[in-house]
């Protein structure tokens, strides 16, 4: 309700319009019981300014969208070739068109700016980037790049082990081939000791191959054979071939080149023992001589040989023997061995 | 998308993503490559591309692509300001395509590859702007610009002509 405290609001809302003609009722009464207030009333009466409507905008046209002007007409042209104006705009722009008949060449260049592509170029791998097969979801390229790269590196170490590997397998077996068998079995031992025993009595050898023995033999004969056998006895292949074991004399005398050559043969051929009668293939693989495939190259076989009796030499300080010719006999103290091509 | 889409998607695409690229890039080795670059992407990414968009994926790896290398390789040192001084030469034409070209290569990489993707591939702003990452505005812009460009050459070159 209208008061002395508030009055002035509905004093501004009564010139206003916005009272009810209730409300206006009581500004009425409320100015009546209240005469001192109707100055203030009147005051309140709204004050209308006039526009100055000789102020205008300077260049209002530039303001204007739609307007085709000689500044940007080209602009026009291009959303023309673009397909970007509308029913309306597309008449507006053939307006401004006739009356500026010059636009026209213009009109004309843009219409050239189309570039169009060279269908003689084509892509020549095309081939090689198509697919086949089940496709696999793959997550993460970088993920599969790196895996990748693991898995390739392994595979590398992997051959470059078992490379390295072999190699120093090949290099160990040559080596070994090379380096004479330090130590002989106990068994071996006493097998070559009954060799020994040869010397003494007859060897009656059995099988197709019988071979006579004559031993002849002194104490210095039987020293070096005993010392030669005990330290050293060269590992040597002997494939599958009848292996012959010969008295230890024609040894000492070839170590001490007493004889002519021709005499050691002829006294060998004599005493040829058959090593098969002596020893099993088990205890020639004891000893390091091996049976196994025929020789094909003898002179492999007799290098093997060779090394070995090297080795002989060099431990015992006797110069030993060799016989290629017909047959291949290492000849060591009163023990030989030696290859009979063709069996 | 399938491995039969895939395939189909490089019998229809290639040539012209290869065509959108060597355009811009000028390099035919490394257009080859980024083309083929863009196929791996695809392909490791094949399940969970719809086969209706491949053409779009395709060109957004390709452009991508293209741009790093530019950007690697600082092929062009101002990407969107045209060379004004490009447009006075001497140089002689047979054609308006020989003017045209040469005039497209003096364009800005931004705006030289909107109109090509636009004229080659008939992209709206719309899936230009998709592919180069622009706003639809500004696709508009770099090719009323280069349309302008290319007109100022094309009547350039006529005179000298």
């Amino acid at each position: 309700m209208i008061n002395r405290k508030n009055y002035e609001e509905y004093f501004l809302d009564f010139h206003e319009g916005n009272l009810s003609p209730s409300m206006k009722e009581a500004v009425r009464i409320f100015l009546d019981e209240n005469p001192d207030l109707k100055d203030e009333f009147e005051r309140f009466s709204p004050v209308k300014l006039e526009a100055e409507t000789e102020i205008v905008f300077p260049s209002l046209n530039s303001l204007k969208r739609e307007i085709i002007t000689r500044q940007n007409y080209k602009t026009w042209l291009v959303a023309a070739f673009e397909g970007d104006l509308s029913k309306d705009e597309s008449a507006e722009l053939e307006k401004f068109l006739v009356a500026n008949p010059s636009v026209r060449t213009e009109e004309e260049m843009i219409r050239h700016t189309r570039i169009l592509p060279d269908t003689k170029i084509i892509f020549s791998g095309k081939r090689e980037l198509k697919r086949g097969g089940k496709i696999i979801s793959i997550p993460n390229y970088d993920v599969v790049r790196r895996m990748t790269a693991i898995a390739a590196s392994l595979l590398f170490i992997l051959i470059s082990w078992y490379l390295l590997r072999r190699t120093t397998e090949q290099k160990t077996q040559e080596a070994e081939r090379k380096t004479p068998v330090q130590q002989i079995t106990p068994d071996a031992t006493q097998k070559l000791a009954n060799a020994q025993a040869i010397e003494t009595k007859p060897f009656v050898p059995t099988g197709e191959k019988k071979v006579k023995s004559s031993v002849r033999s002194s104490n210095r004969e039987q020293h070096l054979a005993k010392n030669t056998i005990q330290h050293t006895l060269p590992s040597l292949e002997v494939p599958g071939n009848p292996v012959v074991a010969e008295n230890k004399k024609d040894s000492v005398l070839v170590n001490e080149k007493n004889n002519p050559e021709e005499e050691i043969t002829q006294r060998r051929e004599k005493r040829k023992t058959d090593l098969k009668t002596l020893f099993t293939p088990e205890d020639i693989r004891d000893m390091g001589l091996t049976a196994s495939a025929p020789v094909s190259e003898p002179t492999g076989f007799w290098k093997t040989m060779e090394s070995g009796a090297k080795t002989i030499e060099k431990i015992t300080g006797k110069d030993l023997v060799k016989n290629n010719s017909g047959s291949l006999a290492l000849q060591v103290g009163d023990f030989s061995v030696q290859h009979v091509p063709g069996n | 998308m399938t491995s039969a889409e895939y395939n189909q998607c490089v019998d229809e695409h290639a040539d012209g993503l290869y065509r959108f690229i060597l355009k811009n890039i000028r390099d035919e080795e490394e257009a080859r490559d980024i083309v083929q670059d863009s196929f791996e992407k695809m392909w490791i990414n094949v399940k969970e591309i719809d086969g209706s968009k491949s053409k779009s994926y395709l060109f957004t790896t390709g452009y991508h692509t293209m741009i790093s290398r530019i950007r690697k390789k600082k092929y062009v040192s101002a990407y969107t300001e045209v060379n004004e001084a490009s447009l006075f030469h001497t140089e002689q034409y047979s054609d308006l395509k020989s003017v045209l070209n040469n005039a497209i290569n003096l364009l800005p990489d931004a705006q030289r590859a909107a109109i090509t993707l636009r004229d080659y591939e008939g992209y709206s702003y719309k899936e230009i702007g998709e592919i180069t990452g622009l706003n639809e505005s500004q696709v508009k812009v770099y090719i009323y610009r280069a349309r302008l460009f290319l007109k100022e050459y094309i009547g350039t070159m006529e005179r000298v002509i």
